[in-house]
């Protein structure tokens, strides 16, 4: 198995311009990876964002510290909320052995979705898969309130089903 | 008898009906009986859930390195519900008609019972959970406790209006904030927070950090922020904005101490290394407690009693509420001198080292440099040096601990709503736009630290050089 900062490199270096905005995306992509069957090796516990990995933060930090990947701060325009932006510093590019090199269309796809669609999308997969709960689409909305309202979670829950993963898509 | 002596007669008797309970911090916390919901409180207060909170510790083993930190959750609740009927002072004084009385009695008695779930040792309990695949967290359990048909809470929350025991349970449950009366439990200026920083500083007797409480109340205000996690997307859907507390300009200065106050708390007490190596030492002796549990010869493996509390929730099936309450700080304190005479060695040895505060050694990676290159290339030597003791738990790593200027345990982003505001033109912006001191405080820390239960690893830790194998 690569290194865990190397994958974080390798998916900020399939993303357009090489640039990936935000952690919980980067946290979300590389779930939803991890779900279609690429083997990063993260492990997931649930937080408020949905499912989150340490492994992984703790992996973009190491990936900062081994001077793969900048982090640069800016502020949403609205209010003010910081947020990261992770480029590359060398600009070399995923490696062809990547693990992940054959899911650059997916990455490209989730690095310009909304971010809570893609909140959503991981949520409703980690409560059906993860949590068991079978009364997923309640619980969502439980859970995620507003956020599921005004198309987000159908967005969502299309989303999954173009990448053929539960609960859009029964995988039993 | 005028109209005038009939109330002050009523005035005299419900001030000798009011019960006060005096507070190191807070001074005199009164429970005006003239008012229906803090009779309520009282006598919430008075109930085995609520009166369990006595015997677990705010800090938890935090007392072995901050001896006087012995404040109980019992304590540091109160001071929430006080803190709580200021934070609605707020709300009113903002709102002024359009305050909802009745959503605020619910934000305050959620105020009160929001740590009644907490286990032993709280986040100890929770991750030796975690880590035998239960996921329920402490939140869950409060709610449970709130809703329990059988316990003493509910009765009195549904005596007090029919529905009550759910929209209390419900405020807590919410992920997300629905309204300004949410703020009170779960904002960047949430009660729980504004009690713990000024409680903990206080017993901890960290002089460094002030809260400037008072001022900080007095340039509260409400504004709406967006619940969309922050990315380059302008953060302006409609739907996604709730009302929260934000600070007047003039309260910038008070707001970064405040900031400042945590960070300081955080990096100096919450995650101090032997702090985090006891809560470790804690966690591994409950983890092999649960495991022996279920075995044959679980009474003599563990030292202890077969209906001992600890033995009954982790049988199989044993995970009940009912045993949940049986369990606190005494009771896992209570049985170190039963488990100092276990037969298995292993929770031998934890409870006779926890008794006597022989701690496993610490070690800080910073101690390397704060070069974070160099400091994650030793890390890397240490775990393959180690590869078979980490496995066996005599080195245990430490990463979980995140410092910057929202620090969490586990190190996810935190949520918008929990990020402080000051209103700018009348616009709130995150703090980190408007003040230099706190944007140097963004970039985010997570600390290593390794523990060794021979003195003789860590100094062989402290020498490893990268040409050299695994240890046998």
């Amino acid at each position: 198995m690569q290194n865990r900062e190397q994958l974080v490199a390798d998916i900020i270096a399939l993303a357009p311009e090489q640039k990936l905005v935000s952690r919980v995306r980067l946290q979300k992509i590389a779930y939803l990876l991890e779900q279609m069957g690429c083997d990063l090796g993260f492990e997931y516990s649930y937080h408020h964002y949905g499912p989150f990995s340490h492994d992984l933060d703790r992996a973009i930090l190491d990936a900062k510290a081994f001077g793969l990947v900048k982090e640069v701060v800016a502020n949403r325009k609205s209010d003010g909320a910081s947020y990261s932006i992770f480029e590359l510093t060398g600009g070399n590019g995923a490696s062809e052995s990547s693990t992940i090199s054959s899911f650059k269309n997916q990455i490209q796809r989730f690095a310009k979705s909304n971010i809570t669609v893609l909140e959503l999308a991981a949520t409703a997969n980690w409560l059906a898969e993860y949590e068991k709960v079978e009364d997923w689409g309640k619980e969502i909305v439980k859970r995620k309130g507003v956020k599921t309202k005004n198309n987000r979670l159908a967005n969502a829950l299309d989303l999954l089903r173009e990448l053929h993963l539960p609960p859009a898509v029964n995988t039993q | 008898m005028d109209v005038n002596q009939l109330a002050m007669n009523f005035m005299n008797n419900s001030r000798q009906a009011s019960k006060r309970i005096r507070d190191a911090v807070h001074g005199l916390i009164v429970f005006d009986h003239s008012k229906e919901i803090e009779k309520l409180a009282w006598k919430l207060v008075g109930t085995r859930e609520f009166q369990r909170l006595r015997r677990i510790r705010q800090l938890g083993v935090s007392e072995l390195t901050f001896p006087s930190a012995v404040h109980t959750r019992f304590v540091h609740s109160i001071g929430v519900f006080h803190i709580a009927r200021k934070l609605i002072e707020v709300i009113q004084r903002e709102l002024a008609s359009d305050f909802q009385g009745e959503r605020a009695e619910v934000a305050l008695i959620a105020a009160l019972l929001h740590d009644l779930g907490h286990g032993p040792f709280s986040h100890v309990f929770e991750a030796v959970q975690q880590s035998r695949g239960v996921v329920k967290r402490h939140e869950q359990w409060t709610a449970e406790l709130i809703r329990n048909p059988d316990g003493e809470i509910k009765p009195l929350l549904e005596e007090h209006r029919p529905g009550f025991t759910a929209d209390v349970a419900e405020l807590l449950e919410a992920e997300n904030p629905v309204d300004i009366y949410h703020a009170v439990v779960s904002s960047s200026f949430d009660a729980d927070r504004l009690e713990y920083l000024q409680r903990d500083r206080f017993m901890t007797g960290s002089g460094a950090g002030a809260i400037d409480f008072d001022w900080l109340m007095d340039n509260l205000r409400v504004a709406e922020v967006s619940l969309e996690a922050p990315d380059e997307d302008d953060g302006e859907d409609e739907d996604l904005k709730v009302p929260t507390f934000c600070l007047a300009m003039k309260a910038l200065p008070a707001a970064e101490q405040f900031l400042l106050a945590r960070n300081t708390l955080h990096e100096q007490v919450y995650f101090h290394k032997t702090t985090r190596c006891a809560q470790k030492m804690v966690g591994k002796l409950l983890r092999r407690i649960a495991k022996l549990a279920t075995g044959a010869e679980a009474a003599r493996e563990t030292g202890l009693p077969l209906n001992h509390p600890l033995l009954q929730f982790y049988q199989k099936g044993g995970e009940t509420l009912a045993a949940y309450l049986d369990l606190d700080d005494s009771v896992v304190l209570g049985a170190l001198s039963l488990m100092a005479h276990a037969r298995d060695a292993l929770v031998q040895d934890l409870a006779q080292r926890i008794q006597s505060r022989r701690l496993y050694k610490t070690m800080d990676v910073g101690e390397f440099g704060s070069d974070p290159g160099r400091q994650a290339q030793k890390v890397r030597d240490i775990e393959q040096y180690f590869v078979q003791a980490i496995q066996n738990e005599s080195v245990i790593k430490d990463d979980e601990a995140a410092l910057n200027i929202y620090s969490v345990i586990g190190g996810d982003e935190e949520r918008i709503h929990k990020r402080l505001h000051i209103l700018d033109a009348r616009k709130p912006k995150e703090i980190s736009e408007l003040s230099p001191i706190i944007k140097a405080l963004n970039d985010k820390k997570m600390p290593i630290r390794f523990f060794f239960e021979k003195q003789e690893d860590r100094d062989q830790a402290r020498t490893i050089r990268r040409e050299r194998h695994a240890k046998p």
